[in-house]
């Protein structure tokens, strides 16, 4: 399709770009985060009603083939800027983000969603790598942008080297196959590396895009950035880095495999199993041993990376369908458990255990919320999380892969262990010192509030969920 | 008619009231909670008199698609297996309730927890859709941890970490059971009566039984998964003990019965030598464990899993007789045991000691709680006239068909019910006053009157037993392991 | 309403009633407990002369319910009204009528009054339950609920000690018993499909001799064994001693003690299936006959002599089930249950008047309590079987049943006659005759108020006349009128000879050793005394202990292997993960440099990996 006629469906994208523009400029000298917030909020909100009314329902080839809007794109579009307006609304809350830097990261945050929404949906190799470049140096900056916050430019510095190391790789695979294909278009490559000639180079050039992907979704041998940087950025930042550039690296898998690479999806699966396997093992340890609360969860959201690649690296429908679930349940927990963090918590991102002892007795419902959040993050019924789980461990049965069920069922034993950690501090110890029980502020206790029935809802009633899922996969 | 979905639900909304309660009202927490659990338990003798009990079918379904994408359907009925367990754990939660009305503080959380804890246990003693009775069966573990975790005594934080990580092991295994039900059988659905009609392969019922039987195990507990039990008990308050002992232990006896011997009957079959070995040995093991416990409540604790033993070799030796005694020694067990842990709280309320070595005469003192506890403690040790003899009774009649050494081990395992129990009125009620024991004051009339109900249901359980076997005979028969399930 | 009231089992229904109020309203009734127990016990005793009357008149009445239904388990329980129960009922009611009227006297000043006559009552409604039992089924219930109340009232001085440790092991060793009697009961259910004794006979003769029936035929006799205290359960009824006197005297000596031999009695059709079994009963029988008759001679109190007396009786009944002659064992119960609630009664008195019961300190009590010492005096011939009181019927019954089995136990039973009428007199004369100095107390003794000596006396003509109805002046009136075996051969001199022989030899050693020959002899048999004592009680009681330690020490160790290998098992990988959790972390250097070669060392790997495709 012509660059005009693409445009007309183009329009949610262009609303964000307007909208992050507007939200730079809307720094107020009063310091108050009204300003800034209602804009990114109203340019959410447009683009979600945009996005959700974008009617046709085939895929379509933007751009000349460079952006294709198929069921998977307008599925992770409508998911970004659901993930940004609950982080928006996470910043605009006192004490989550500096007041003097709000406007900025609120700006940046909307341009990395559009940079998210592109990656998602590139459909020519270039779409991929700026895309990629684009959001890898938005999260850098917004990590390590917060002024006075030393650890935070150390975690920005080392998020910053091995992303750009990482996706030196990426980028030396891109071309590796442009040599092999003569052309960086997905359809082209395609039919290129369909007739089998140099399958191994094919193959090289695969594993060299799957570090990018694998950075992406910090899975074990290249996460080492995540705990760092989940434990200096700002809550908003941190719970939106966890959640939407993991939904990224997902699309892009999926994108890979079902349109670049069909012919190669055993060999695929093959290693992407044994990155899952490895990543949960080492996050369920990791996660194990650690008492910094940040941490904690950053390991956490490693071991649900592994489970979000246990069911896509199935190939099959229903592991694709139970990914869609899971990511979306996974997504709406993480930023919850952000969320409760920044109510509940004493000492800015820096929390220990121990600093949350009795917090349920001080701010019992944060802490409610925070529970909700853990159970479906562990996957307990009657949460999302569990459904979700359950789903990816049948479809992986079904599809005979019986040891990395086993191995996926003893790390969410594991896992029990170190969400209930946090459990026992809540609840089985009276606060140490008298703190005086601060109310949770408004704009926090509304994004509370839709998260938890978020999770539960689709815990109970799963169906509109799944019909989600669903669209998705067409 | 949705009596069925009330009685499951109606906690859950008292408990959802509770916690919306403001903190100024918090001490209406309890009469609330009572006037909760007392309607359930009227709500249960509601379905008590809609359900025929001579008809064996199930009664009173209600049926709805839930998420219809994976043939998951919101599925209660009510036959007259899972009828006297109903109507048991609505009474026990009533007893429960009425026996915290101490509490003082955190009362809020604790009755909304509590409410929970009925939710998910009405739901999985009602459930038979295989995902529901799971979602259920895993909600009941929430509560009973942050139960056990917050109101419990000094090492309670392990006990309640022991409690969850045991019982979600096990549980977690019979999700992948579910899972490969769901898949490998060819009615593609969770719902009981239709993977009924189409059994499985014995290789793949051998595999998933294994599953099935490993959470359900747990819970039971058979015998050498039971190491969680003592210790939940000693930490619980009594009544959080009432609870676990009276009914969370039966739902693992429930869902073998329900699930475990009817969806796999070849595996079952198969398996059985080995269940009456199980339980066997925890009808033994128990027994010599709870001889030499100091603590009171860990010897409760030990009794129960010889009892729940009974049960086990009721179900696994597989003729209709030890059936009906499996499920009257549930029954039984339920009202017997929670009476001696309620005895027992009184005693650790009043003494802060479980040691039963620091009494001794206490029989002088307290002549209305002697009286109690020898009564709840002969019907323990399966005295005639009391609940726990016909239970007994039944399931050696029926083990002894099947395979008599394993009888005569289980009349060994009551005689030393009777020595651990007998020995301990002794130390507790008789002798001589030591000098420096704590003299502790007679129970009150509000505690005995908790107490009431559970001794007029051993007595009438004990004198007419027909009453209880008549309610639960008519949906045994297709339960029987290795029955022709004509 | 009245045939409501004269229903076989409504002797059982008073008492009940009598305990149910006692027990309700036990505070304000206080001393009245006591005349509610007697008059319940009364109105029993008259309805079961009543039922005893219309047994002789219309013959057998029965009827049962179904108690308990499971599948093809079915089990009844009802009454069974024949010539043998309705008698028993009436001796049980008419004993328990005259313990209750005498025990008013002797427990008067006793605070805990209430609980006591509550618990008797309800022994007393478990008797005769257990009486009127149609099957094993009731017989049992009834069985167990006695062995509850003997041991509330072993224990009722609960804060002695010694009171409380009895009571533990009176109740332990019989429950061992019982459960070999579920067992048997259950094993004969499983094959014979019916506990009925009525049925029960047709249906074992029918069947025939199997491993089965011997093996069920045995528990029953272990059951038995248990309750009437035989060898090797026969430790725990000395020690019952501690108990107040009034319940030895009914549950030790009369009542609970003969349930075992009556349930010998009732279930003989299925013991006499295999002579074997007949053989062991006979067997251990006369090995507690003699033993206990040798330990009576030992001991120095007045109780523990009538305990091992007892025990000495019960051993004699159970051979004579075992010689296959259940009507004079029966007989040898009735008459038994008279002449020793009589001594016990004596004994009673005795405490009561001088507070101790220890015969050194005891003598020429004979004076102060003329009437006590009548009846004991008539009591202790009776036991020793002097002709025509009706120990010697009895007993005579039962050494033609001996002189017909086998001349070994034979002599064995008259050697414990001879030494039944040996330390029964001696017993009477060390407490009644000789001088009074030297004891104190023996002075300050007074009789004792009427309520304690009427029933004494009434006591003392049964013992005297209740041999007649069996004696051959009325020719075996009761045999007939039981009508469960003949008598057997009447005629035999040889046993009349023998029988009066022992009981004259009884008596003239007694006389002796109490009079002209006081210490001789003493030193000689001092040493074979205590090589007795100890293999007679000392050993059994070890045996015992030994098996209660064996116990703990199993529990100890099931409880430590639960501590340590179960829970060490499952909490293990727990502690390994914890330790390689902690390794692991190290590889969070924070150094920027370690991850950088992480992730080049992961590249290269992947390739490595992926070369072979």
């Amino acid at each position: 399709m012509s660059t005009l006629q693409s445009l007309a469906h183009f329009k949610t994208e262009i609303i964000l770009l307007i909208g992050a523009f507007i939200t730079l400029f809307s720094d107020s000298p009063k310091g108050s985060r009204f300003l800034a917030g209602t804009a990114a909020l109203l340019t959410l909100t447009l683009a979600g009603v945009a996005a959700f009314t974008e009617a046709s329902q085939q895929s379509l080839q933007l751009f000349g083939g460079f952006f294709t809007l198929d069921g998977a794109t307008r599925f992770f579009r409508f998911g970004m800027i659901l993930a940004a307006a609950a982080s928006v609304l996470l910043g605009m809350t006192r004490g989550a983000i500096a007041l003097s830097f709000f406007a900025e990261s609120t700006a940046l945050m909307l341009f990395l969603t559009f940079g998210l929404i592109v990656l998602c949906a590139s459909g020519h190799f270039l779409t991929l790598l700026l895309a990629v470049e684009m959001v890898s140096l938005l999260s850098y900056l917004m990590t390590g942008f917060s002024p006075q916050n030393t650890r935070a430019r150390e975690a920005a510095l080392k998020y910053l080297l091995l992303g750009s190391f990482c996706s030196a790789f990426m980028l030396y695979g891109i071309s590796l196959l442009f040599g092999l294909t003569g052309s960086l278009d997905f359809d082209s490559v395609r039919a290129a590396v369909q007739d089998g000639g140099q399958r191994t180079a094919a193959a090289a050039s695969l594993l060299f895009i799957l570090t990018g992907a694998g950075f992406k979704l910090s899975l074990f041998p290249f996460h080492f950035w995540a705990p760092d940087v989940y434990e200096a950025a700002p809550s908003p930042v941190a719970a939106y880095l966890t959640v939407a550039p993991k939904a990224a690296a997902c699309a892009i898998l999926i994108r890979l495999f079902s349109e670049v690479f069909p012919s190669m999806q055993t060999f695929g699966a093959e290693v992407l199993q044994t990155l899952c396997i490895l990543t949960l093992l080492a996050a369920s340890l990791l996660a194990l041993a650690q008492t910094r609360v940040r941490r904690l969860i950053a390991y956490s959201s490693m071991a649900q990376a592994g489970y979000l690649l246990m069911g896509l690296s199935l190939f099959s429908r229903e592991g694709l369908q139970a990914a869609f679930f899971y990511l979306a349940a996974y997504g709406a927990a993480n930023l919850g458990v952000f969320a409760a963090l920044t109510a509940l918590s004493q000492r800015g991102t820096q929390d220990h255990l121990e600093d949350l002892t009795g917090a349920a007795w001080r701010n019992p419902f944060a802490a409610g919320c925070l529970t909700v959040f853990l159970l479906s993050l562990a996957g307990l019924p009657p949460l999302a999380g569990f459904l979700g789980k359950f789903w990816i461990f049948a479809a992986a049965l079904k599809e005979g892969e019986v040891f990395l069920v086993v191995t996926a069922a003893l790390t969410s034993m594991i896992g029990i262990f170190y969400y209930f950690k946090i459990l026992r501090t809540l609840y089985f110890s009276d606060p140490l010192i008298a703190l005086c029980a601060a109310p949770t502020p408004l704009p926090l206790r509304i994004l509370l509030i839709l998260l938890a029935s978020a999770v539960t809802a689709a815990g109970l009633f799963p169906s509109w969920l799944l019909r989600a899922a669903e669209s998705a996969l067409r | 008619m949705t009596l069925l979905s009330s009685v499951v639900f109606f906690p859950l909304a008292g408990a959802l009231v509770l916690l919306g309660l403001p903190r100024t009202l918090a001490s209406r927490a309890f009469p609330l909670a009572m006037g909760f659990t007392g309607l359930t338990l009227f709500i249960a003798f509601g379905i008590l008199g809609a359900v025929d009990p001579t008809q064996p079918g199930f009664q009173l379904t209600e049926k709805m698609p839930w998420i219809p994408e994976w043939g998951v359907s919101y599925h209660l009925a009510v036959d007259t297996l899972s009828l006297p367990l109903i109507l048991l754990s609505a009474l026990l939660f009533a007893v429960a309730c009425a026996a915290s009305s101490q509490r003082k503080e955190k009362q809020k959380e604790y009755f909304a927890l509590m409410l929970i804890l009925e939710t998910g246990v009405m739901g999985s003693f009602l459930a038979l859709d295989l995902m529901m009775f799971y979602i259920f069966w895993e909600l009941v573990l929430i509560p009973m941890y942050l139960l056990i975790g917050i109101f419990g005594g000094e090492r309670k934080n392990r006990a309640a970490v022991k409690f969850f990580l045991y019982t979600f092991c096990g549980s977690l295994l019979m999700l992948l059971a579910v899972a490969a039900v769901y898949f490998l059988s060819p009615a593609r659905s969770f719902d009981l009566l239709e993977l009924l009609k189409s059994p499985l392969s014995l290789e793949i019922q051998r595999m998933v039984f294994l599953g099935f039987l490993a959470g359900f195990a747990v819970k039971i507990p058979v015998f050498p998964l039971h190491t969680w039990l003592p210790e939940a008990h000693v930490e619980a308050p009594a009544p959080i003990s009432v609870l676990l002992a009276g009914i969370l232990l039966k739902m693992g006896a429930y869902g073998l019965m329900r699930f475990g011997v009817t969806l796999f009957p070849e595996a079952a079959l198969e398996f059985r030598p080995v269940l009456m070995g199980l339980a066997v040995a925890g009808i033994l093991a128990g027994g010599f464990a709870a001889l030499s416990q100091k603590d009171l409540k860990r010897m409760i604790a030990y009794s129960s899993v010889s009892h729940m033993g009974f049960v086990v070799l009721g179900i696994s030796a597989g003729t209709e007789a030890a059936l009906s005694g499996a499920v009257f020694q549930m029954i039984s067990h339920g009202l017997i045991t929670s009476g001696l842990f309620l005895l027992a709280g009184y005693l650790y309320e009043r003494t802060h000691t479980r040691d039963q070595d620091a009494f001794g005469g206490l029989a002088a003192g307290m002549p209305r709680y002697a009286g109690l506890l020898i009564f709840f403690s002969m019907a323990s040790l399966g005295l005639p006239g009391l609940s726990g003899f016909p239970a007994e009774l039944l399931v050696l009649a029926g083990t002894l068909e099947r395979h008599p050494g394993a009888s005569a081990a289980a009349a060994a395992g009551i005689f030393l019910s009777a020595f651990y129990l007998v020995t301990m009125l002794r130390k507790v009620l008789w002798g001589p006053v030591p000098q420096n024991a704590p003299v502790p004051s007679d129970i009150r009339p509000g505690e005995t009157l908790v107490l009431l109900p559970l001794v007029i249901l051993i007595l009438l359980a004990g004198i007419c037993p027909s009453l209880f076997t008549g309610l639960s005979a008519a949906s045994l028969p297709p339960l029987v392991i290795g029955a022709s399930n004509g | 309403m009245v045939t409501l009231l004269l229903h076989p089992l409504s002797p059982a229904a008073f008492p009940l009633a009598a305990a149910a109020l006692n027990f309700i309203f036990g505070k304000q009734l206080k001393a009245k407990t006591a005349w509610i127990s007697s008059a319940a016990s009364l109105m029993s005793f008259a309805v079961s002369i009543f039922l005893l009357t219309r047994t002789a008149a219309h013959g057998v009445m029965q009827g049962s319910i179904i108690w308990l239904e499971a599948g093809n388990f079915k089990i009844t329980s009802g009454f069974l009204l024949d010539p043998l129960s309705a008698s028993f009922l009436a001796v049980v009611s008419l004993v328990g009528m005259l313990i209750q009227i005498y025990a008013a006297g002797s427990m008067k000043d006793d605070p805990e009054f209430t609980r006591f006559y509550s618990t008797l009552s309800l022994f007393m409604a478990a008797m005769t339950a257990l009486i009127a039992a149609d099957g094993l089924l009731l017989f049992f219930m009834a069985w167990e609920i006695m062995g509850l109340c003997s041991f509330l009232l072993i224990g009722f001085w609960f804060q002695k000690e010694a009171a409380a440790k009895a009571a533990h092991k009176a109740f332990l060793a019989t429950r061992l018993g019982d459960l070999c009697l579920l067992l048997g009961l259950l094993m004969l259910s499983s094959s014979l499909g019916t506990l009925q004794f009525t049925a029960l006979s047709e249906k074992a003769a029918a069947l025939g001799a199997s491993a089965w029936l011997s093996a069920a035929a045995l528990l029953i006799f272990a059951g038995a064994a248990g309750k009437s205290a035989q060898f090797p359960f026969h430790i725990w009824l000395p020690d019952a001693m501690e108990g107040p006197t009034p319940v030895s005297a009914l549950i030790h000596a009369a009542t609970m003690v003969a349930a075992g031999i009556y349930l010998l009695i009732r279930t003989f059709p299925v013991l006499a299936l295999d002579a074997r079994v007949l053989s062991v009963i006979a067997a251990v029988g006369t090995f507690t006959a003699v033993l206990t008759a040798l330990l009576a001679l030992r001991s120095q109190e007045i109780k523990k002599t009538l305990a091992f007396s007892t025990l000495s009786q019960l051993g004699m009944m159970a051979a004579c089930i075992g010689f296959s002659n259940p009507g004079a064992a029966f007989f040898h119960l009735v008459t038994h249950a008279f002449f020793k609630a009589l001594l016990f009664m004596g004994a009673g008195n005795v405490l009561h008047a001088c507070g101790t019961q220890n015969l050194g300190r005891l003598g020429g009590l004979g004076r102060p309590m003329k009437l006590t010492s009548g009846a004991f005096l008539v009591g202790s011939l009776a036991l020793a079987g002097l002709p025509p009181l009706s120990g010697f019927w009895s007993k005579e019954g039962i050494l033609a049943a001996a002189h017909g089995y086998s001349p070994f136990y034979f002599g064995a039973l008259l050697l414990t006659s001879f030494l039944t009428a040996l330390y029964s007199a001696r017993l009477y004369l060390q407490i009644f005759e000789g001088s009074a100095s030297r004891s104190a107390d023996a002075e300050t003794a007074r009789e004792c108020p009427k309520s304690m000596t009427i029933p004494l006396l009434t006591l003392g003509v049964l013992a005297a006349a209740a041999g007649i109805p069996g004696s051959p002046w009325m020719g075996y009136f009761f045999q007939t009128f039981i009508g469960i075996s003949p008598h057997g051969d009447p005629a035999s001199y040889a046993v009349l000879a023998g029988s009066l022989i022992a009981c004259a030899l009884g008596l003239a050693g007694a006389w002796l050793s109490a009079g002209p020959w006081r210490g001789l002899g003493l030193k000689e048999t001092a040493g074979a005394g205590r090589f007795l004592e100890k293999a007679g009680m000392e050993l059994p009681n070890s045996a015992a202990r030994l098996f209660a330690s064996g116990l703990k020490t199993a529990g100890r160790a099931a409880a430590c292997t639960d501590r340590l290998l179960l829970d060490g098992a499952v909490m293990l990988p727990g502690v390994l993960l914890q330790l390689a959790a902690a390794g692991f972390r190290k590889i969070q250097s924070g150094f920027i440099l370690h991850y950088l070669l992480a992730a080049f060392a992961a590249v290269i790997g992947l390739l490595a990996a992926g070369m072979n495709f």
